[in-house]
């Protein structure tokens, strides 16, 4: 089992394809929390999702810092949620008539708080991504990130302010 | 505390890691000012949908729908490798599969402007070695005779390492050097490191650090790994004709592969999957089958030449008894440590204490506690010759190293009838007792 990022980065790079399911596992709920955010919309986040790990695979020999694979591969995610953005905007040119309703997404998906999530700046939005998503304790995340348990929690707070006001404008523009 | 120091703190407070002065501090202050009352009842509401929010994502069906496109697309690679290939075969005019293989050689001498790539001679040489039924490896590698099968050390002198595998059937295997055999039978997989302690798991295709040999013996599995991984990694595969004194064509891949580890880490450079080595495959051009392989090491002052395969016999007929192992009739089993009636007292030990314990019992030759810390039925003689009466020196600051999942203790002993010794501890606590368990470094 891989007990590190990097040791499954490594894996894989060295031929190993079932290694990259570790990391899968670890990160798959923030990536889809962090794309519902983006795209507002549970269906096309895992779409989207599924996307972003592919590509994570097909270029994980590009990836210098072997440990940081969430910021690597939320940053892939973001490249593909605007490829999903223009897409859409042309599809919606193409269309005369409405389209139907979408069906219910599949999964349960606070989406006001993945977009409130995805809006925060990058380190406080990491930072909650670990310890809501991936399952870590502020320890697992202060040793992650190599850094003190009391920067964590300092960044954890002014992520929950943060969140709370965007989540007060939200039901405000509601 | 001031309303703003209290907000600093109030996550550090749910989440329960502030030492005991300040969380009274911030639980005072909270008691008085309605402000932070609401913020922190707010906080922890907000926390609550925060995990739930956590906990109800990701379907079961991402994983499997992104490891299928994976794969699947690794596949279409190499079969548009194998494609590329092919097709310049056709649109050379020849017709038969079977004289195919005997022209390309030709082919490749007459239209030097179309020279198979490297990777589309390992593909070949996968193809090639696919439907093997058995095989047997005679190798040299620089490792210690007694050490792990996938110990590499640049300063010593080769010894041999060899392989006898099954392809059909229940896939038997057999992997020795001087000190240390595995067998695997189709029922269980057994180790014996001489003079007498075996280890024994269910049946497997690679335990006991024998995964890169026993996948070298794959050769057609290694072959498109190595491939697979050099798509990934873009790596540039360099691909040499040479041709022997005899006549015979060699096709040459040479693949570089990195540990990703610092020159400063204390597991680089001592096993195979933990060093930058340079791997180079030699295949017969006509048959495509793999002849030779040599590892060269990477490091400061040049390359060192540290595993090599002297001899490959493909299709072989091993006799039965190739995949049995006997044993010593003192033979002392591995064993899982079991969860002791005082079982917390050790589960709460530090890497270090651990350390010192262990250590301390030896010197004491109490052998009892000794196997609390050392997983075996019983604590073989090599080690009490060694270790019974020794003198503790000094116990050092524990650290990690490399992919290795437990921690190393520095150490120096004095043992009753030797010179100093000073080496590194290796401990892990991956076991059912969930206790630290020396699994090294004596």
């Amino acid at each position: 089992m891989c007990k590190t990022d990097t040791d499954c980065v490594e894996s894989c790079l060295n031929g190993h394809p079932e290694a990259f399911r570790h990391l899968l596992r670890r990160y798959q709920s923030a990536v889809l929390t962090h794309l519902t955010g983006r795209l507002r919309s549970a269906d096309q986040a895992e779409e989207a999702a599924q996307e972003s790990f592919v590509r994570a695979y097909f270029a994980l020999g590009k990836l210098r810092k072997r440990g940081s694979f969430l910021p690597w591969v939320i940053g892939i995610a973001d490249r593909v949620a605007k490829e999903h953005w223009r897409q859409q905007r042309r599809q919606r040119q193409a269309v005369r008539q409405i389209a139907p309703a979408s069906s219910e997404p599949r999964c349960s998906a606070d989406v006001p708080l993945a977009q409130a999530v995805a809006q925060l700046p990058d380190a406080y939005r990491q930072v909650v991504l670990l310890r809501y998503y991936c399952g870590l304790s502020c320890g697992d995340v202060s040793r992650q990130l190599d850094v003190p348990v009391g920067t964590v929690t300092k960044q954890l707070s002014r992520a929950y302010a943060m969140l709370r006001e965007a989540l007060s404008e939200q039901e405000v523009r509601a | 505390m001031n309303c703003e120091q209290c907000r600093e703190h109030l996550a550090g407070l749910v989440e329960e890691v502030l030492d005991e002065g300040l969380r009274r501090q911030i639980a005072a202050h909270i008691e008085c000012c309605d402000s932070c009352s609401r913020d922190a009842a707010e906080l922890k509401q907000l926390r609550a949908r925060l995990q739930t929010n956590g906990k109800s994502l990701a379907p079961a069906s991402l994983e499997a729908a992104v490891m299928d496109r994976i794969l699947h697309e690794q596949a279409d690679q190499i079969r548009r490798l194998k494609m590329i290939t092919r097709n310049r075969l056709i649109g050379s005019g020849v017709l038969a599969a079977a004289a195919v293989v005997l022209v390309v050689v030709g082919l490749w001498a007459a239209l030097p402007d179309t020279r198979a790539t490297a990777a589309e001679v390992l593909a070949q040489a996968a193809e090639a070695t696919s439907k093997l039924k058995s095989v047997h490896l005679e190798c040299t590698m620089r490792t210690r005779p007694s050490d792990n099968f996938s110990n590499v050390d640049a300063d010593r002198e080769f010894v041999t390492v060899e392989l006898w595998k099954e392809f059909a059937g229940s896939r038997r295997w057999r992997i020795e050097k001087p000190r240390r055999i595995a067998v695997m039978d189709g029922e269980s997989t057994v180790m014996l490191i001489k003079p007498n302690y075996a280890v024994k798991v269910g049946p497997s295709w690679g335990s006991f650090d024998t995964r890169w040999l026993y996948n070298m013996a794959a050769v057609d599995e290694m072959i498109t790994r190595e491939l697979r991984s050099a798509l990934a990694k873009g790596s540039d595969l360099k691909l040499i004709h040479e041709t022997d004194d005899d006549g015979t064509r060699t096709l040459v891949v040479a693949v570089e592969n990195r540990a990703g580890l610092s020159d400063d880490d204390y597991i680089k450079n001592k096993f195979l999957d933990t060093s930058d080595t340079r791997w180079t495959y030699s295949f017969d051009a006509k048959t495509h089958r793999l002849k030779d392989l040599k590892i060269h090491l990477e490091q400061e002052g040049g390359n060192v030449l540290i595993f090599e395969i002297t001899q490959i016999d493909y299709d072989p007929q091993f006799d039965p008894s190739m995949f049995t192992l006997d044993m010593p009739e003192n033979v002392i089993w591995h064993r899982e440590p079991e969860i002791l009636p005082d079982n917390e007292k050790y589960a709460r030990m530090t890497p270090e204490q651990v350390a010192k314990a262990f250590f301390e019992a030896c010197a004491r030759e109490d052998w009892d506690e000794v196997l609390k810390f050392y997983p075996a039925s019983a604590v073989p003689e090599s080690i009490k010759k060694v270790l019974g009466g020794l003198k503790i020196i000094s116990i050092g600051q524990p650290f990690q190293s490399g992919g290795y999942g437990g921690w190393f203790v520095p150490y120096e002993i004095k043992p009753k009838s030797r010179g100093i010794r000073k080496h590194n501890l290796a401990v892990r606590k991956d076991n059912p007792a969930k206790r630290y368990m020396v699994d090294g470094g004596i």
